[in-house]
């Protein structure tokens, strides 16, 4: 009788010690304390779309979630797309709240860059993705190395025409240096290339019916010109989207950014080539940099290159496996 | 309260233990709830209280904003202490807001104050610069423009307090719903975790009283049995083996001692009883032994009289004497010979009454021829005590020892008293009495002559004596009753013997 006096006792004090255990870690569990003295990071993307920005979008909250106990980020989007006012509005309102870094596109119009600079003055990490502002003092930039990226989209369009085209290029909107610089890079090989030749720029202001209004404008008035690059995501997407390739007007057609539709667009043969952005790591490496600058004080670098490649319909099965 | 007592396991701490489980339980139970409901309400009130104070310190912000407008649309002066109080009232409470956030952080909480405290720095430089617009007596269009920059920048501020409310309202709406849920489930997992502790613990409660009192009854089965078994049969080698650790354990050792006591105790008197069995089975030997050995005297003494020569020839003599004529003598001889065959005869047998008075006769006879008038028999006979059986030889012997010892020195008027006296009628007994008129005895010579025939140490001289006394012995036991007594005038020699007809 004492043995079970003694096996009782101890199976009340373990049963007793475990409804103290699991009390004490469900209430911890539904306490959910977060770290004091977060890192407030504010993101401010120019719209929401499904490929490129959602890329960036979801390789920040990667970030996010590896440094979850130091890092706090908050996404910001435009009612309207790319809408300058809008944005220029929210870095406004980040600044107000005096949070400790902005993630950004550059855009160099005046008001958006002296709302960043109101806010770099503040003490504020600016830190721009995907384009850059050169004239913006000393920040952080991560993307793509945008002229590098033209030179590769120019070689592979040698390749795909053989040397010979006429050729319109389809840009976002005026006053992105990213695109500024992909259009450099992609007219330097026109000395390499002389027969191909770069007849028209146009802007599609990120917008789809404005990409087919372009696309029909330029067929219309430039009916020889036989090759469309596309040195923007939203120009690809439509394309791939809309059209079949016993549709399209031109010969060759080449894109920015993989996203469903650039896929699409390349499996159907609208598409010859996307050169790709890794726009996950642009969204993560851009946290981990400000984390970085918060522990010691300086980035890795001023100016953080991603990779790019470049797609064809040969790799595109390999891509897709990659994935 | 001695160290045993606290130490040793007993029924009252068994049953103590229970209510102490019971009781143990209980209060887990009860521990239980009222953490959950201190959580639970502190759960609610951190979610209210968070909101209500950001409602406060809204309602603060726009009384500072309040009293901005009046300072700028009316430039009144004296709104300046208003305003600088309504700031001061608001950053503590924007402070108070902050130091909550280290510990329960919110990000929109954290962005909304912050954007306060933008919107304070604002019109803290508006109000400084409009004080100092109203006091300067030149008042240039320059300063105005300024006032006018830095009063729609404070303006733009307080839009986003309103946007950032709005958001933190719509978030801590969210959290407070999470909160409620969070706190559904807690409640949920709480009351299973009660009901699932309630019912361990009751099935713990239930086993352990079980125990218990299965201890109990089982423990006073095993003694009611042991019990009833040594009533069966106390020498039954039995046991009760309990190792209860109480104080029926105790009661088990007790009773097993008891038990041990009472059966050493049978086994003992047991033995005794066999020891004086075995003794009186000895004495009894020994008293046949020690007959035999009188039988074997006597037997010796009667074969020195040689009686069947002595009985032939006394025949023969008195068929001489018939012969011759002479009837006297011839009478004699025939009392002689009667004598003797009796003698002969009876050896070793029971004879009746009649036959050893008749033999006394006949003796007495012969010494009648012998003595004539020197002695005088008289016999006083019951007649019912004639057929009664006594040892053979009894009376004779007592007759010669008073005319051999007590009257041999008498000349004359020598008499022998001859009894035989029934004392009572039915089982009563016989009185045998030879009395002589002779020289008798001294007290200390019958004291002596006693001793020596309860002694068995007689001299040769009182061997008739003995010889009777233990004859009589060996046929009545105990029952005999041997008296010398000393008379007047003479000695008489008494034996009580029990009436009984058949002998023994």
């Amino acid at each position: 009788m004492e043995n079970m006096n003694k096996k009782i006792q101890c199976i009340a004090l373990v049963i007793m010690c475990l409804s103290i255990l699991y009390f004490g870690v469900h209430m911890e569990s539904v306490e959910k304390m977060k770290e004091k003295n977060m890192i407030r990071v504010s993101v401010v993307l120019p719209h929401s779309d499904d490929g490129y920005w959602s890329n960036i979008e979801k390789g920040i909250l990667e970030g996010e979630a590896d440094y979850s106990d130091r890092v706090d980020v908050q996404i910001h989007i435009p009612q309207l797309n790319y809408n300058i006012d809008q944005m220029v509005e929210l870095i406004k309102r980040q600044t107000a709240a005096k949070v400790d870094a902005i993630i950004v596109q550059g855009n160099e119009n005046k008001e958006y860059v002296d709302a960043l600079i109101g806010a770099r003055n503040q003490g504020i990490q600016i830190v721009l993705v995907d384009t850059d502002i050169l004239i913006f003092p000393p920040h952080l930039y991560v993307g793509t190395n945008n002229y590098e990226a033209g030179v590769l989209m120019g070689e592979k369009l040698a390749e795909i025409t053989g040397g010979e085209a006429k050729v319109a290029v389809l840009s976002g909107e005026a006053g992105y240096a990213n695109l500024q610089e992909r259009c450099q890079g992609l007219a330097a090989i026109s000395e390499k290339y002389p027969l191909i030749e770069f007849i028209r720029l146009d802007y599609d202001n990120y917008d789809g019916l404005t990409v087919m209004n372009k696309y029909n404008e330029i067929h219309g008035e430039n009916p020889e010109i036989d090759t469309l690059v596309c040195v923007e995501g939203t120009g690809g997407q439509t394309l791939g989207a809309v059209f079949k390739e016993e549709q399209s007007e031109y010969q060759n057609i080449v894109v920015f950014d993989i996203t469903e539709e650039t896929q699409k667009g390349l499996k159907n043969g609208i598409v010859d080539g996307i050169v790709s952005q890794d726009t996950n790591q642009m969204g993560y490496q851009a946290i981990k940099e400000i984390v970085k600058y918060m522990d010691e004080g300086k980035y890795s670098n001023n100016c953080i290159y991603t990779k790019t490649g470049w797609i064809a319909s040969e790799t595109i099965e390999e891509e897709e496996a990659y994935e | 309260m001695n160290r045993d007592t606290v130490f040793k396991s007993s029924v009252t701490r068994k049953y103590t233990i229970g209510y102490i489980l019971l009781s143990v339980i209980a209060a887990i139970l009860l521990m239980i709830s009222f953490c959950a409901n201190s959580f639970i309400s502190s759960s609610y009130k951190r979610a209210t209280d968070e909101l209500l104070e950001l409602n406060e310190l809204y309602v603060d912000v726009e009384m500072v904003n309040n009293r901005v407008n009046i300072g700028y649309l009316y430039l009144r002066n004296n709104v300046y202490e208003d305003y600088l109080r309504e700031c001061e009232k608001t950053r503590i409470l924007i402070q108070k807001v902050k130091e909550e956030q280290k510990k329960n952080y919110t990000r929109e909480v954290i962005d909304t104050v912050c954007t306060m405290e933008t919107y304070l720095e604002k019109t803290d430089q508006l109000m400084k610069k409009l004080q100092d617009y109203i006091i300067s007596t030149q008042k240039s269009s320059m300063e105005y423009q300024e006032i006018e920059s830095d009063y729609r920048d404070a303006q733009e501020v307080l839009k986003y307090i309103s946007i950032n409310f709005q958001e933190v309202y719509g978030v801590k709406l969210v959290t407070v719903q999470q909160t409620q849920r969070n706190i559904q489930i807690l409640q949920e997992k709480i009351t299973i975790l009660q009901v699932s502790l309630l019912i361990l613990g009751c099935l713990a409660c239930l086993y352990y009283c079980s125990k218990v009192i299965h201890g109990v009854t089982f423990s006073l089965g095993k003694l009611t049995d042991a019990v009833k078994n040594i009533e069966k049969d106390v020498y039954q080698k039995i046991h009760v083996d309990i190792n209860s650790n109480d104080e029926f354990e105790d009661f088990a050792n007790a009773l097993n001692r008891m038990i041990d006591v009472i059966q050493n105790q049978m086994y003992k008197i047991e033995e005794n009883a066999n020891i004086k069995e075995k003794l009186a089975v000895a004495e009894i030997e020994n008293l046949r032994i020690y007959g035999e050995l009188q039988k074997s005297r006597l037997t010796l003494l009667q074969s020195r009289i040689n009686p069947h020569f002595l009985f032939n020839t006394l025949n023969m003599i008195s068929s001489m004497a018939h012969i011759e004529n002479a009837e006297k003598s011839a009478e004699l001889m025939e009392i002689t010979a009667t004598y003797l065959r009796y003698n002969l005869d009876n050896l070793s047998k029971s004879v009746t009454l009649k036959q050893e008075i008749d033999n006394v006769k006949n003796y007495v006879y012969i010494q009648q021829y012998r003595f004539e008038e020197r002695y005088q028999f008289f016999f006083e006979i019951d007649d019912e005590c004639e057929k009664c059986n006594i040892p053979f030889m009894i009376l004779q012997p007592l007759v010669e020892n008073s005319l051999k010892h007590g009257l041999s020195m008498r000349l004359s008027g020598g008499r022998v008293w001859v009894r035989v006296l029934l004392l009572r009628k039915g089982n009563g007994k016989i009185r045998l009495e030879v009395e002589d008129n002779g020289m008798g005895m001294t007290e200390s010579e019958i004291v002596s002559m006693k001793r020596e025939i309860a002694n068995n140490t007689m001299q040769s001289e009182h061997i008739g004596i003995r010889n009777i006394y233990m004859r009589l012995k060996l046929f009545y036991g105990e029952l005999v009753d041997f008296d010398i007594i000393r008379m007047k005038e003479g000695l008489k020699i008494g034996i009580t013997v029990p009436l009984n007809k058949g002998g023994k």
